[in-house]
């Protein structure tokens, strides 16, 4: 049976706005329900959107200004948020060090830019069934 | 001083276009055909964008230009937010899908010349014109989808020790 990605709580963290609204669409295509999905410009807002709430899935940009993607999964990797959600490495980024920190760090997979929308709900599929 | 000939890594060309290929039609559904920079024709009646991201190591500096036409950039968006051209904003879609061309085609720049094992610093895109000088290698590779092109050139320069 197929899993139901409806309620999945997921927060987008790019600080392209065009890469927000490509990924929040694939998330909407792969049956999330437009309220269960947050948007954050950079590791700051992200971090200000966890007070709020956990999510169950992040998808996050390394190359962001003011706080990047590193130095977010430094901040939850301490703390030991990151072992309440699946974080989902969306970048451009191929160096094998800094790819092995960041999954040293706590994160869960990695969406190599480019990349088709389907990968996206194959993605989800993965985490929901690994939960 | 110039370094060394032996410590530089020349770009491929074919290996770049063909990921840049793969870009524009994984994420934008573009699917364009090669064409010769020397081709390119400015239009006035449609002017063309431009995007720029820097890059480098210890060793090298560079810097990705992209140039593209008004038509070309408003399929790219469209393609990318899956959505019809006529629903996009157009102050602000086609620029910033230039801008995330910039940054994912500088990250195959930058994974062309080794960045699984050398450590590339890589800029933010923008739309301030950059630019190298004494550059050592120049790379132009055009792009053509239904009459409206696309451009992507590459300057690096070593850093001298």
């Amino acid at each position: 049976m197929e899993s139901d990605l409806s309620k999945m709580q997921v927060l987008i963290v790019d600080d392209s706005r065009i890469i927000r609204k490509a990924v929040h669409k694939a998330v909407t295509q792969a049956g999330v329900e437009e309220g269960c999905i947050r948007e954050a410009g950079d590791g700051l807002e992200a971090l200000a959107a966890l007070e709020t709430s956990l999510p169950d899935i992040i998808f996050l940009d390394v190359h962001m200004p003011n706080m990047n993607g590193e130095e977010f999964m430094e901040v939850v990797g301490t703390d030991g948020r990151s072992e309440k959600f699946a974080v989902v490495i969306v970048s451009t980024e191929m160096n094998a060090k800094r790819l092995l920190k960041l999954a040293q760090l706590g994160a869960r997979t990695r969406l190599h830019k480019p990349f088709a929308p389907e990968r996206i709900r194959e993605i989800m599929m993965e985490i929901c069934n690994a939960a | 001083m110039q370094p060394d000939e032996r410590d530089w890594n020349p770009l491929n060309s074919d290996e770049l276009r063909s990921k840049v290929d793969a870009i524009l039609e994984t994420m934008c559904f573009v699917i364009a055909d090669p064409i010769d920079s020397a081709d390119i024709i400015p239009d006035a009646e449609s002017p063309s964008a431009k995007a720029w991201i820097s890059f480098g190591t210890d060793a090298e500096e560079g810097v990705l230009e992209l140039i593209a036409g008004e038509d070309f950039l408003l399929e790219a968006a469209s393609g990318l937010l899956g959505i019809e051209p006529d629903e996009l904003n157009p102050e602000l879609d086609p620029g910033e899908t230039l801008m995330e061309l910039a940054n994912i085609i500088g990250g195959e720049v930058v994974g062309v010349l080794g960045a699984e094992d050398t450590t590339y610093k890589m800029g933010l895109p923008s739309s301030t014109p950059k630019e190298i000088a004494d550059a050592r290698e120049e790379t132009d590779l055009g792009f053509d989808s239904m009459g409206s092109s696309f451009q992507v050139l590459v300057k690096r320069r070593s850093i001298a020790a």
